[in-house]
């Protein structure tokens, strides 16, 4: 319990400067903020009185590190301020887009995981085979693979030429398929190439060779005694690649028009919306460090040496 | 430290490590397909006047949408413009600004690392918060962000993308002094009362140099596929200028229509990033197989 409570405390100062550097965003962003958030705020050019009602308001009278803690103060309250395009709250837009980002980053995920677990692992039992050879050279170019443009090849084929699917737009099952498929793609040649290699390195460990002296069956070797533990630092992967599938479909989201997190940033930016990016990068920075964190502590409950003792027992 | 690579390098002094390096991308076939491929597009962009055979920016809209055809062997675009010279000359935008956003972050990834690994202390602990703290943030998306305050514009695009994705590099080097600031040979330069700045140059450095090729050629496809990404998005070069991102973006626009305006510069990011990626994988194996998970 001690570890898991210190490393609790050290995403603290990761959050703080995720915080500042969020802060900081909007504060070096050019022009008056107050102004901005005047003329934005309302329909006509601002009129002085209402600018400073604005810095009023957005405490901008204060000093910076003041307004950093009232920022910081509403923050930890949920209130990530008000967004200059919709003039809706940045935390209801938010809890508005997450889950829609959810609904393509966890079937993405999961889809790149039972796509990259066999390969990998089959690649690494036939090493220098062709099998081998095939899922190499597969996964190096999934791995170089521009994502925008393997998704204006799959609209191509499948909604230009075969009409099948739809080219975009969320709504029915179908409207899933394209912008998973193209999610999952990077993150399965990615971890089958991880995979890969732990399992090489697994199956020439000292008790994999035991269990093959022994007269174990070779299938049995591989699922039980290699893929147990090379999956610990598979898992510990991939869950730094499921951060960035939540924070990260920027471009895939962008292409699909799927109305998630990615899209939001993109929107944002285009129209300068400073507060919405704010909200986003401060999002992004608290998935990262609260996934970490758990897979931390994970990786430290799974202790490796009490797999392997199951699974000769059995 | 030492997993069963069975690649072991021979000491600095006795063969030049780079003519060792370059002799093992020959031998290793995918490496050298990777050395070919950056090789052939990189003369591409070099000799993009001579090349092609028409203007990139004429616009002539009576012959717009051509399919590929003799005079215009990779067809022409919405506005008529020749894509075989929009693709040349959008390969010296496309790999200048890889190369110089390369730079830009191998040279703050050394000196963060090296000051960092070799000074620690109170230095290395600033330094790794700050690491932490940047790759906290999905780099498209700070990058993005970052992107939002500087405004649109390829240069803006090259800033905010260094400012995001440094401290990969910074962390793997900073590793990689750790490991070697530990080693007897330094412990004995140290006490046998060596300065630290030839400590730095003539045993750190040129035991760094090995991993740091191997992570410079893998970042030139992360860069080339980040630059692509948001000039795809509209935030980097401003029409008329070619660029593949940007062209692949106006394709996108007439995908039903002339799909050979997205195939193409498509097919030449993929290419341009797999021949990187192929390189540096071939550098790694050579190098050293442990800095792989660490680099991506």
């Amino acid at each position: 319990m001690p570890y898991v409570l210190r490393r609790c405390l050290l995403i603290v100062p990761t959050l703080l400067g995720v915080s500042f550097l969020g802060f900081a965003l909007v504060n070096l962003a050019p022009g008056d903020p107050a102004e901005q958030f005047a003329r934005r705020i309302t329909d006509h050019p601002p009129t002085l009185v209402e600018i400073a009602e604005a810095r009023e308001r957005l405490g901008l009278n204060h000093s910076v590190p003041v307004q950093f803690v009232q920022w910081m103060d509403h923050a930890a309250h949920g209130n990530l301020g008000i967004s200059y395009a919709t003039r809706q709250p940045v935390s209801t837009e938010l809890r508005r887009r997450i889950p829609k980002t959810l609904q393509l980053a966890v079937p993405a995920s999961l889809l790149a995981l039972l796509i990259a677990l066999p390969l990998g692992s089959y690649s690494a039992v036939r090493r220098g085979h062709a099998a081998d050879q095939v899922v190499r050279i597969g996964a190096m170019a999934g791995a170089s693979m521009p994502s925008f443009w393997l998704a204006l090849l799959l609209i191509l084929l499948f909604s230009v030429r075969l009409g099948w699917l739809p080219v975009a737009g969320r709504g029915g099952l179908d409207t899933y398929i394209l912008p998973t498929l193209t999610l999952a793609l990077e993150p399965a040649a990615v971890l089958a190439r991880f995979t890969r290699s732990t399992m090489l390195e697994a199956l020439g460990e000292d008790y994999v060779r035991t269990a093959q002296a022994k007269g174990a069956r070779q299938r049995r070797v591989v699922t039980r005694h290699a893929l147990r533990n090379a999956l610990i630092p598979v898992v510990t992967y991939f869950g730094s690649r499921l951060g960035y599938l939540i924070t990260g479909a920027v471009v895939v989201e962008s292409i699909f028009v799927w109305p998630g997190i990615g899209r939001l940033t993109v929107d944002a930016v285009a129209q300068r919306d400073y507060p919405m990016v704010q909200g986003v990068v401060v999002f992004a920075g608290l998935t990262f460090a609260v996934i970490n964190l758990l897979v931390d502590i994970s990786y430290r409950l799974v202790d490796p040496r009490i797999g392997v003792g199951r699974g000769v027992s059995r | 430290m030492t997993a069963g690579s069975g690649v072991v390098l021979p000491p600095a002094d006795i063969v030049s490590p780079r003519r060792h390096q370059l002799r093992g991308v020959l031998r290793d076939r995918a490496a050298l397909l990777g050395l070919v491929i950056v090789v052939v597009l990189s003369l591409a962009a070099i000799f993009a006047p001579v090349l092609s055979r028409h203007d990139p920016n004429t616009v002539d809209v009576s012959r717009k949408f051509l399919s590929p055809s003799r005079e215009f062997p990779l067809g022409t675009d919405h506005l008529g413009r020749d894509v075989m010279a929009r693709m040349l000359y959008g390969a010296r935008l496309s790999i200048g600004s890889t190369l110089v956003a390369t730079f830009a972050v191998t040279v703050i990834g050394l000196t963060v690392g090296l000051l960092a690994g070799y000074l620690g202390g109170l230095v290395d602990n600033l330094l790794s918060r700050l690491m932490e703290i940047v790759s906290a943030i999905p780099s498209i998306l700070l990058a993005l962000a970052i992107t939002a305050v500087l405004g649109i514009g390829l240069r803006n695009v090259l800033i905010a993308i260094v400012a995001a994705t440094w401290p990969t590099y910074a962390r793997v080097i900073r590793g990689a002094v750790l490991a070697e600031r530990e080693k007897d040979y330094v412990e004995a330069a140290r006490a046998a009362g060596a300065p630290m700045r030839r400590i730095f140059a003539r045993h750190l450095l040129p035991n760094i140099i090995g991993p740091a090729m191997v992570i410079t050629t893998l970042e030139l496809g992360i860069m080339l596929l980040s630059i692509s990404a948001l000039s795809f998005l509209g935030l980097g070069v401003r029409p008329p200028a070619a660029e593949w991102g940007a062209m692949l973006s106006e394709g996108r626009t007439y995908l039903s229509r002339a799909p050979h305006m997205m195939l193409f510069p498509g097919s030449a990011i993929f290419l341009m990033v797999l021949g990187f990626n192929l390189l540096g994988d071939g550098l790694r194996d050579l190098i050293d197989p442990r800095i792989g998970a660490a680099s991506h």
